[in-house]
């Protein structure tokens, strides 16, 4: 056992040493207002089928979102308001700032996608985050596993359906919430079909298995809604775009705060 | 919880004295109240503190936060009283339009508790005790008690569908079986028709079907619905507006009477167990009882505060 184990562990090291660097990406879709920056070239206005090379920093402005397509199938959304890297001749990608989906097939060596204090492991996993340097980042999985290590070096693993909150200079993980997948798909821009088509047919089978599997639990009273809904305006007019400085410096790390006061479903109490 | 508004709808108003039922009910709700079952869907709000807005929520979607039901859910003990003024006061006059300051308060008990694959048991009792400054008008305390279960429907919107038996006695001012007291199963559906976060828009359709009641000519069937719109100033500021209607049959006499009820109310959570809330409320009956003995109409508005326990 210990040696099928030990045989394992060396053939999934091999399948990541492997595993193609995400080199290229061709921009599938560009809504509104999104720019490229190759290196530190200034940046520029993307459009849909140009081919992005290693280095390369996408930034999107106010309603404005980009969908890239890697030479692995590998497919990453970028929401509003977002300066996103890849290419560093790895399988890394950098969030400065912003939200994002990815979603990685299975078998295609996963990623690691990095912010300035956590980082977090997927194979084979779609997911979403959304990250804001000093201010919160959110991480969650729609279909896989993903393993989020801080700069303390612990980690904390997040399955299917389960959301996390947290600082991202916090010194420890809080504990996972488990959100509802169905409406949170039914009304995630990133996730619109209208906007950017289906995904790949086996994530979204897994992301429909999350569903069910959730109304299952649903229908036996294991899970409850608690009457909590966390949805923010994302870029309207309360929220700026892209500041004009990080338009025209790159690359730029700048923590801009676009922060609002917490908006959440207070208990209710109406009597019907 | 839901409390808060019963008292506010305390008023009014006046009928001919015999029929105790018809004047007290616009501040009981039209037809009993039946708790609002989304209300206290978990325990506690998990994810409130632990889960912020954030900019871009609209590109991620709406994050519902779900959690497994307490293992054992607490007891909820309410208190609470209003201060209301009312143009229309049940009088022994009749239904003479007379005006009064009223002052109600409640206290509560309840349990709701997951038993087995989803469904719940509600149990609850409060008394309320309900008095007038207007020396014509009459006094009154009233006993529900209820014992009922309940369940969600995630594959129907999480609808809630609910049955409950009810027990229900007014006295005026003795301790005794009641001026009037029934015994009633009760049955229901509750929906949210539309949520983002802040907003709430919700429905109920509900019948109840009384076995037996004293007086007699008391007794009668309901079939009732509402909608309820719930908007968030603030995490600790939210304003409610209902309009309910509910039909009522009689066994006796072929009386059938159309209710109506129509109110706001902005509710102040100053903290997790304390609650203050201003309300205006209009009520009206409209019954074919002849010489529109038991037609009525009120406004009734106030100032209340509550306070709640968990144990």
């Amino acid at each position: 056992m210990k040696t099928f184990t030990t045989l394992l562990l060396s053939m999934t090291l091999v399948m990541h040493s492997q595993a193609a660097p995400l080199k290229s990406a061709i921009i599938n879709k560009v809504v509104n207002d999104v720019k490229v920056s190759e290196k530190s070239a200034p940046a520029q206005s993307a459009s849909e089928g140009q081919k992005l090379t290693k280095s390369s920093t996408v930034l999107t402005g106010r309603k404005s979102r980009v969908e890239l397509l890697f030479q692995d199938q590998t497919v990453t959304r970028v929401g509003a308001n977002s300066i996103f890297r890849f290419g560093t001749d790895s399988r890394d990608m950098e969030i400065n700032k912003g939200s994002f989906l990815l979603q990685v097939p299975k078998n295609a060596g996963g990623a690691k996608i990095r912010t300035a204090t956590v980082t977090a492991a997927i194979t084979g996993t779609t997911v979403m985050m959304e990250y804001s340097p000093g201010k919160w980042l959110k991480f969650i999985v729609l279909e896989g596993v993903a393993s989020l290590t801080n700069k303390n070096g612990d980690t904390i693993e997040v399955k299917p359906g389960q959301m996390l909150v947290m600082n991202p200079d916090a010194q420890d993980f809080p504990k996972l919430l488990t959100i509802n997948i169905d409406k949170l798909v039914k009304t995630s821009k990133l996730l619109d079909k209208d906007i950017f088509g289906e995904l790949d047919g086996e994530a979204v089978i897994l992301i429909d298995n999350t569903v069910v599997q959730q109304l299952e639990l649903r229908r036996k009273g294991a899970l409850l809604p608690s009457g909590v809904l966390v949805n923010g305006p994302g870029a309207g007019p309360g929220n700026p775009g892209i500041e004009p400085s990080v338009q025209t410096i790159l690359p730029v790390r700048k923590d801009s705060d676009i922060s609002s006061s917490p908006k959440v479903s207070p208990p209710k109490v109406s009597p019907l | 919880m839901r409390n808060k508004i019963i008292p506010l709808l305390l008023l009014c108003v006046a009928t001919c004295p015999a029929d105790v039922l018809t004047s007290t009910q616009n501040f009981l709700g039209l037809g009993g109240q039946t708790p609002n079952y989304n209300d206290e869907r978990t325990p506690s709000n998990p994810g409130v503190d632990e889960a912020p807005f954030s900019p871009a929520d609209s590109d991620l979607g709406i994050q519902e936060i779900l959690a497994p039901p307490a293992k054992r859910s607490p007891i909820v003990f309410d208190i609470r009283t209003d201060i209301l003024r009312t143009d229309n006061a049940p009088s022994s006059n009749g239904n003479a339009g007379e005006t009064s300051w009223i002052s109600s308060s409640r206290i509560s008990v309840a349990w709701r508790q997951h038993v087995v694959n989803g469904w719940f048991t509600d149990i609850g009792v409060y008394q309320d005790f309900l008095r007038f400054d207007n020396s014509n008008a009459t006094d009154y305390e009233n006993l529900t008690t209820r014992l009922g279960i309940y369940r969600f429907f995630p594959g129907f919107g999480d609808a809630v569908f609910f049955a409950t038996y009810e027990y229900q006695q007014l006295t005026t001012g003795t301790i005794n079986d009641g001026d009037y007291n029934a015994q009633r199963i009760r049955a229901g559906i509750q929906k949210t028709l539309w949520a983002i976060p802040g907003q709430e828009l919700s429905t109920s359709l509900n019948g109840a079907y009384e076995w037996t009641a004293r007086p007699e000519t008391s007794e009668r069937n309901q079939v009732g619905t509402g909608l309820n719109y719930r908007y968030s100033f603030t995490n600790r500021i939210y304003s409610l507006t209902s309009a309910r209607t509910s039909y009522f049959n009689y066994d006796d006499l072929g009386r059938n009477d159309w209710a109506y009820e129509f109110g706001t109310q902005l509710v102040w959570q100053v903290t997790p167990r304390i609650q203050a809330n201003a309300s205006v409320y209009y009520n009206k009956n409209d019954s074919n009882s002849a010489g529109g003995l038991s037609d009525y109409e009120s406004w009734t508005g106030g100032l209340g505060l509550g306070f709640q326990m968990t144990f």
